[in-house]
């Protein structure tokens, strides 16, 4: 891809929500004036959401019991038994279980997502005050969110995916402040974005995302910077969202 | 990793036992992870690899019981059921490398870098072979519309 011309491959990029912002527009053009284009674009996302969608169930089944039992009834055996080993990985798959230098990036984003997770449920469902202070004082927000979690905040443009900002908080991270941005869209689905600035420095997550009940989830690290996506959307939208909010702090 | 384990062999008990021996080796490998890259992607790297190595093993066991799930499945609770066991049974016709690379891309989230190092080929091959992927599923499932169009309209 030496030239800035839009490949065949870039179209699964687009499916994926992996195609560069910056190109986006070129992209769009490209897909209105080619209806072939179009038509694998459409299949692709509909294959991605059938796929992602009839396989969602593996994930809600219970584990194994015989999995499970070796995995809660033998805390102390000195023998690690083969299905214990692969139970005690499945339940408690990324509490730590190989160390903390090891776990490090995994647990912190796990720690995003759950923040996150809580944010929208605590204050991005909430009809009457789901943030302190209302878009329309959006700059003054912006230079007191910044200030108080010392690095820059920015709102991402999430308007090409029909969300527009109501608001912001300050939220808690571990040792410092941390933020809260809360977007709205015609439908009256919110989207809660949350930052935070002392995550423990490690190599930066690049994109970690989760599901639950319906709720997406996308969290990734910058530096010290700990960012996290979460709403009612879909794989796509939220894949997208991450790379808008990830373009705006780039 | 059991939904990209059941990914691959299409069949449930297969898939567990495919995770257990992959966590198994993880643990006696977990020394070596030296944290170039995440920690999920290395899991789902040594199951890959595992599956790989153990193919015969793996899949034959569950090219039988595929049928077998598949007919428990038209029996009771269809829906969500039924729509699992054919998007399995669709992914089974994908040759392997396809399947694996659709199915970490769309499914787990993985980026294009992960999957090369994961799959041990240059990023272009793994592009290509999504391209297929997506090309040669789309195919499989015209066919199988066009199956079921047919059968409705001798009936």
């Amino acid at each position: 891809m030496k030239n800035d011309d839009i490949q065949p491959e870039d179209l699964c990029a687009y499916i994926d929500g992996r195609f560069p912002a910056d190109r986006l527009a070129k992209m769009e053009k490209y897909l209105a004036s080619n209806t072939e284009a179009r038509q694998f674009v459409a299949t692709g996302q509909a294959q991605n959401r059938m796929l992602r969608g009839s396989l969602e169930p593996v994930l809600a089944e219970p584990i194994p019991t015989a999995l499970l039992q070796a995995a809660t009834g033998q805390e102390n055996s000195r023998w690690l038994g083969f299905s214990k080993i692969a139970a005690v990985l499945m339940v408690g798959f990324f509490s730590g279980f190989f160390g903390n230098d090891f776990l490090q990036q995994q647990t912190s984003s796990d720690e995003l997502l759950d923040k996150v997770g809580l944010a929208y449920q605590i204050y991005a469902t909430d009809d009457v005050r789901p943030v302190e202070v209302w878009a329309d004082n959006s700059p003054e927000m912006m230079t007191w969110l910044s200030s108080r979690l010392e690095t820059r905040i920015e709102i991402p443009a999430f308007s090409s995916l029909g969300f527009r900002l109501v608001g912001g908080r300050l939220m808690m991270g571990t040792e410092k402040p941390a933020a809260l941005l809360v977007f709205e869209d015609d439908s009256r689905r919110r989207l809660a974005f949350y930052i935070r600035s002392d995550m423990p420095i490690g190599r930066g997550v690049d994109l970690d995302t989760q599901q639950r009940r319906g709720i997406r989830m996308a969290a990734w690290q910058r530096e010290n910077n700990g960012y996290a996506l979460s709403g009612p959307l879909s794989a796509d939208e939220m894949a997208q969202a991450a790379v808008l909010a990830k373009a705006s702090y780039s | 990793m059991r939904r990209f384990a059941r990914s691959l062999t299409g069949d449930a008990s297969t898939a567990d036992d495919l995770v257990q021996y992959t966590a198994e080796k993880a643990l006696k490998a977990k020394a070596k992870f030296v944290g170039s890259g995440r920690y999920r992607s290395w899991l789902f790297t040594i199951l890959y690899r595992t599956y790989l190595d153990e193919q015969m093993r793996f899949h034959k066991r569950g090219e039988t019981s595929i049928e077998a799930a598949a007919d428990i499945a038209t029996a009771e609770n269809a829906g969500a059921k039924m729509e699992l066991q054919q998007t399995l049974l669709l992914l089974q016709k994908l040759p392997e490398e396809l399947r694996a690379t659709l199915t970490l891309i769309a499914v787990e989230g993985f980026t294009y870098q992960e999957v090369a190092s994961m799959t041990d080929v240059p990023i272009g091959t793994v592009m290509s072979r999504l391209h297929r992927a997506r090309a040669k599923l789309k195919d499989l499932m015209e066919r199988k519309a066009g199956k079921t169009a047919h059968l409705r309209t001798i009936k």
